[in-house]
């Protein structure tokens, strides 16, 4: 390897993927996926295409048949019974449904909280907080001069202004919010943890078409104003295609396509992603119908050359 | 230009234990012949239960007032076989979710078939030769083996063409159409928007198509109307509202979006985007 080249953070390997079941699925065949410091990648394709699969095995929640995931240059211990080892809660994940990434039996604050605690033991905060988590805004607030080593937000309301909240909506529990709202607070809690690795799965899908953008560039620029990598994934490439650096285009298992977002957005190779592009209907009132790819295609086997 | 369906000035309020909460303030609509109205707008603003109170399907608990006419038929206050008559006869619908329209246990061929027979009462050897018709109009190459096979051996893109068709094997005036496509992929969503584009075209149907996609909207809404709380802002020709819109809200709702005119287009325009949770009042709330 040479030396002048960065090494990736995060790194799956010809990973495979088979849930056991009559007849088994092969969910992910082959896939090999690079996240170098600081980048946004964008991870589509349609459903069922093993995107969601390819974000457990990258979290360590589920380990790959065959293939390795290695962070920061080691393997990647899946989660297994007992805690994820520290250093390894530098990966975070946030879901589509906000509910499966927030308690919601706890307040905001404390949920908040428990982001910057795991920031304070991998020493990417500097303030150690020893409280409950539910006053934590009073009391490091009240700590003079010091600020995280950062500069970021350093408590509950302070994350939840960086969101776009109001500092006062940290008393409150998830079920009150709407859902652009909580996952905004999901997003606060995961990048809270300053984690290396962002992987948010289909995190604006479920969300109001006018929320969607915003709340995605939201995360892209709270991501980068820490460092942390973003993986990015969504079945929908209009707003993506707004926020990645690069694209990875999965069909069935694999990667068919990769590259830098504009090349892959402006002239795609694979006939899996032209026809993917092709259906994105554009609200530009011209009352174009998006175009109908072959009926039932089955596009060959084959791994982006690029 | 004649609208077979007008809904005019509908107010719907649900009582309940907890006291009365207004869910249509007002709503007026028509749809016309050969053309699709598109009803786009917030989630909770109303869009699905404005299709709903067409069809007589309103939540329990709905105080409605206004009119809704088929033609000169009154919809409102309509019950039993009278209401019967109308709904999947006169006015097929099809929903989000194609599992909710399509019995599990039953195979599409005697959904289908009961369907006809109920509202046209013909022999089960026409029912069975409409049957096929029907799928064959959604571009399922139909067969008696098809009719034998049961939904779930259906894509989801083929059971939502089924659902269709069944909705349309009765050979209805008017269509209600709710997210019709939002469970289906990009690619298998082309299909669906094409086949209905078609079907209005050649049936001369009207369809109240409910979505919260403006992509969607424009590729297959003649007409738009927007809702918010209630209420219908915004109403006009699809390329009148997509280009000039009048009303804030939608001026709001457009800004937001990839791809629309003076929306988020590139990397630029996302930097202007206002961040904040409540930028457009509400959030979806
Ligand atoms: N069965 C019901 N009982 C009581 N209230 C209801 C019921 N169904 C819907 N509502 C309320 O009526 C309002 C309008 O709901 P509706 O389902 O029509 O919204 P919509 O515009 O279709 O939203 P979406 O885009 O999320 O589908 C909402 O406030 C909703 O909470
Ligand atoms: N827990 C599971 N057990 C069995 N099959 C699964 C499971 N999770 C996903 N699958 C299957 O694996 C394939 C890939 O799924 P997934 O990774 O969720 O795709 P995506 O996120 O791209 O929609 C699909 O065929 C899906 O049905
Ligand atoms: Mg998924
Ligand atoms: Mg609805």
């Amino acid at each position: 390897m040479s030396s002048d080249r960065p090494q990736p953070i995060l790194e799956a390997d010809n990973v495979y993927v088979e849930y056991r079941g009559t007849p088994p699925v092969k969910a992910v065949r082959g896939v090999s996926l690079a996240l170098y410091p600081g980048e946004v990648v964008g991870l589509v394709g349609e459903s069922g295409c093993g995107k969601s699969t390819m974000a457990r095995v990258l979290t360590g929640l589920l380990k790959p048949n065959r293939g390795e995931v290695t962070y920061r240059g080691q393997p990647l211990r899946p989660l297994g019974l007992g805690r994820r080892p520290l250093a390894e809660t530098g990966i975070q994940m946030v879901f589509q449904d906000p509910g499966s990434s927030l308690n919601p039996r706890r307040r905001v604050e404390a949920q908040i909280a428990d982001g910057l605690r795991i920031a304070v033991r991998r020493g990417a905060l500097g303030l150690a907080d020893e409280g409950s988590g539910e006053h934590s805004d009073e009391a490091s607030g009240e700590r003079s001069g010091q600020r995280p080593n950062s500069g970021g937000p350093s408590t509950p309301a302070e994350w939840l202004v960086r969101v776009g909240m109001e500092a006062d909506d940290a008393r409150r529990y998830p079920r009150s919010f709407s859902g652009g709202q909580r996952q905004r607070i999901a997003a606060a809690r995961a990048l809270a943890a300053r984690p290396d690795v962002l992987v948010a799965d289909e995190p604006i899908s479920a969300l109001d078409a006018s929320t969607q953008a915003r709340v995605a560039y939201l995360m892209t620029t709270l991501a980068a104003r820490q460092g942390t990598s973003l993986l990015f994934i969504s079945h929908d490439l209009s707003v993506v295609r707004l926020i990645a650096d690069r694209l990875v285009v999965m069909y069935a298992g694999r990667v068919v396509e990769r590259g830098p977002t504009e090349q892959v957005w402006n002239d795609p190779r694979h006939p899996y992603t032209k026809s993917l592009l092709a259906a994105i209907p554009v609200p530009d009132g011209a009352g174009k119908l998006p175009a109908v790819g072959p009926a039932g295609e089955i596009y060959p086997d084959h791994e982006a050359t690029r | 230009m004649t609208a077979v369906l007008r809904i005019e000035d509908l107010t719907l309020d649900i009582v309940s234990s907890e006291g009365t909460k207004p869910i249509l303030r007002g709503v007026s609509l028509e749809v016309e012949k050969g053309s699709v109205q598109g009803l786009a707008g917030e989630s909770g603003s109303g869009k699905t239960i404005t299709g709903l109170s067409v069809i007589g399907l309103e939540p329990a608990g709905a105080k409605l007032t206004g009119r809704i006419w088929l033609e000169d038929i009154e919809l409102v206050g309509l019950t039993g076989r009278r209401l019967g008559d109308i709904r999947g006869r006169r006015i097929g619908m099809v929903f989000q979710d194609p599992t909710a329209s399509l019995h599990p246990q039953l195979t599409i061929g005697s959904q289908l078939t009961d369907h006809i027979r109920y509202h046209l009462r013909e022999s089960k050897r026409a029912a069975q030769a409409r049957a096929l018709d029907a799928l064959n109009r959604v571009g399922i190459t139909a067969s008696q083996r098809i009719l034998s096979r049961y939904p779930h051996e259906f894509s989801g893109g083929q059971r939502q063409r089924i659902a269709i068709a069944i909705a349309l094997a009765c050979e209805p005036e008017v269509l209600i159409a709710d997210e019709p496509t939002t469970a289906l992929d990009v690619t298998v969503q082309a299909g669906v928007l094409a086949l209905i584009r078609d079907l209005v075209d050649t049936l001369d149907l009207a369809v109240l198509f409910v979505t919260h996609d403006l992509g969607v909207m424009s590729a297959i809404a003649d007409r738009v109307a927007i809702m918010r709380g209630g209420q219908v802002v915004e109403a006009g020709d699809r390329h009148q509202v997509f280009t000039d819109p009048q009303h804030p809200y939608t001026r709001a709702l457009l800004a937001s979006l990839p791809g629309a005119k003076g929306g988020i287009n590139s990397r630029a325009d996302l930097r202007r985007l206002d961040l904040s949770a409540n930028a457009i009042e509400g959030d979806g709330l």
